[in-house]
């Protein structure tokens, strides 16, 4: 019973991950983490400044005595900005897969001490960049598309059993998932379907495309996208491990975020998430996207399960 | 032995990512708001010892509330009188989200999250600092003696006839939430 359970574990988190989609996600994550700090750059020294709108103990008060900040301790405007500038360098170092592990440390670290300095400007989103940060450090990043790399003339020997943190990223992706539609579950208006119709209100997120607004002034429209949105959150982490409904769960997630990328206005949230779902791509999907060589043998599925066997046997 | 170290390593990250993302029914309407004059609420499932040394780390995360449990109906900023040392006065008023561009709002997206925080109740030293950033700042007057920072709320009314109003036909009240009183020398903010 232990070894068949040891064996299911093992092959879920050591033997059916491409090392690839690790570099895919790397990008993507990159990408975003540059338009992240360039928003952040102009308001520097209101947001995390001794100059600014939180003073360090009202900082300590809103996020409770156990968060640690280095802006805690560095609180000059010049100081912050200088910090910023190097996280800005580390994200175009991670875009271009330069020694990206080390930088996915850093980002991490950047991105708790900018969030613990104040959390009254944080939300959802920023907690999904740090933990998404936080496991890539345990991700093969640099396997493709690595400058590094190609410049030292490196090639990569990382198999499906360096890539188990994808699986991470993977049940993250799927907990925010399930959780969104648990605490939505708790609500009245989420249960009568009115949901959409009230945030449809909300003046300050809403209304990108007025004329897509116009739709939610009909019940039978804000009813099911109320209760798909719902759906889609609940049954998506349930049935994406279902290899059959994989594809399926990935375009109905897809659809959900870019449905609220057009409609209201999120920051980051949508586009960070869709870099989460990035995480659950195949080789097979990288080959329809034409993102692998037809004749690259060497890092075929086969060859990387081979190669994923011949280390779990040394 | 890697191995085993990386298995240890993956379930107690699970472990951690689930248990905190579990909504807590009481305190899901706290998480995000006042509970406690902090933004996040106390996970019921961990320890405290535990949920301490993760938000140490960084590695919190609370139930993913997203709009949940409801989205609220309403539509607030911030205002703040400003009087000069020789009696005229002024108001200033944080940004009128609806009339902004959408590039204006994706770059201006953290004062929204921040201006949004003022709709909860908070600890009385952050509208303090508001208030003090304000003179500090934004005041046109060389010397300001005093400064009124409040929360203005347009909350939509419920109505029995139409439960679903057009955008033109929505019944609203004005809601006032005085944040902060503060008193300058004339000489301090000069």
């Amino acid at each position: 019973m232990i070894e068949s359970t040891k064996r299911i574990f093992d092959r879920f988190f050591f033997e059916s991950c491409d090392p690839r989609i690790a570099s895919l996600f790397r990008i993507s994550y990159a990408v975003l983490i540059i338009v992240y700090v360039l928003t952040l750059i102009p308001d520097a020294a209101r947001w995390f400044s001794d100059a600014g709108v939180l003073s360090i103990s009202s900082a300590r008060d809103v996020t409770g005595t156990s968060h640690e900040s280095l802006f805690f301790y560095l609180t000059t405007p010049t100081s912050i900005r200088i910090c910023l500038g190097v996280f800005l360098l580390q994200g175009v170092l991670l875009l271009f897969g330069c020694w990206s592990r080390l930088q996915s440390a850093c980002i991490f670290f950047w991105l708790v001490s900018f969030q613990h300095r104040n959390l009254m400007i944080t939300d959802g989103e920023d907690v999904v960049f740090r933990w998404f940060a936080f496991l890539m450090i345990f991700l093969p990043l640099d396997h493709r598309w690595s400058l590094a790399r190609q410049l030292s003339g490196q090639r990569s020997n990382e198999t499906s059993a360096d890539t188990w943190a994808l699986r991470l990223v993977q049940i993250q992706v799927a907990v925010i998932y399930f959780s969104s539609a648990w605490c939505k579950l708790l609500g009245e208006t989420w249960r009568d379907g009115s949901a959409l119709f009230h945030i449809s209100r909300l003046d300050d997120y809403f209304g990108r495309l007025p004329l897509l607004e116009r739709l939610f002034n009909e019940p039978w429209v804000f009813r099911s996208l109320t209760w798909g949105t719902i759906a889609i959150e609940a049954l998506v982490p349930i049935l994406i491990w279902v290899p059959r409904l994989r594809v399926p769960c990935l375009i109905a997630a897809a659809t959900l975020h870019l449905g609220i990328e057009l409609t209201m206005n999120l920051f980051l949230f949508q586009w960070i998430m869709l870099a989460g779902l990035l995480a659950f791509m195949s080789p097979a999907d990288l080959q329809r996207i034409r993102l692998r060589k037809p004749d690259d043998s060497s890092e075929s599925p086969s060859m990387c399960a081979q190669q994923t066997k011949e280390r779990v046997a040394n | 032995m890697k191995r085993v170290g990386q298995r240890l390593f993956i379930v107690l990250t699970v472990f951690v990512m689930v248990i905190q993302s579990i909504p807590d029914h009481g305190g899901v309407s706290r998480i995000g708001s006042s509970g406690e004059n902090r933004f996040l609420g106390e996970n019921r499932f961990l320890g405290e010892r535990c949920q301490t040394y993760l938000d140490r780390v960084g590695l919190w995360q609370r139930p993913w509330t997203l709009f949940a449990p409801d989205p609220r109906k309403d539509f607030g900023w911030l205002s703040a009188d400003l009087t000069a040392s020789d009696g005229s006065s002024t108001r200033w008023t944080s940004p009128f989200w609806p009339e902004l561009s959408v590039y204006d709002k994706f770059v201006g997206f953290r004062s929204l999250n921040y201006y949004s925080r003022f709709r909860s109740p908070l600890i009385q030293s952050v509208s303090d600092d508001l208030a003090d950033y304000i003179v500090s700042n934004e005041s046109p007057y060389r010397s300001t003696t005093r400064v009124e920072l409040a929360f203005s709320a347009l909350e939509a009314l419920p109505n029995e006839e139409t439960p679903y109003p057009r955008r033109d036909e929505t019944i609203t009240m004005l809601v006032i939430k005085p944040l902060a009183v503060r008193d300058y020398d004339a000489s301090s903010t000069e």
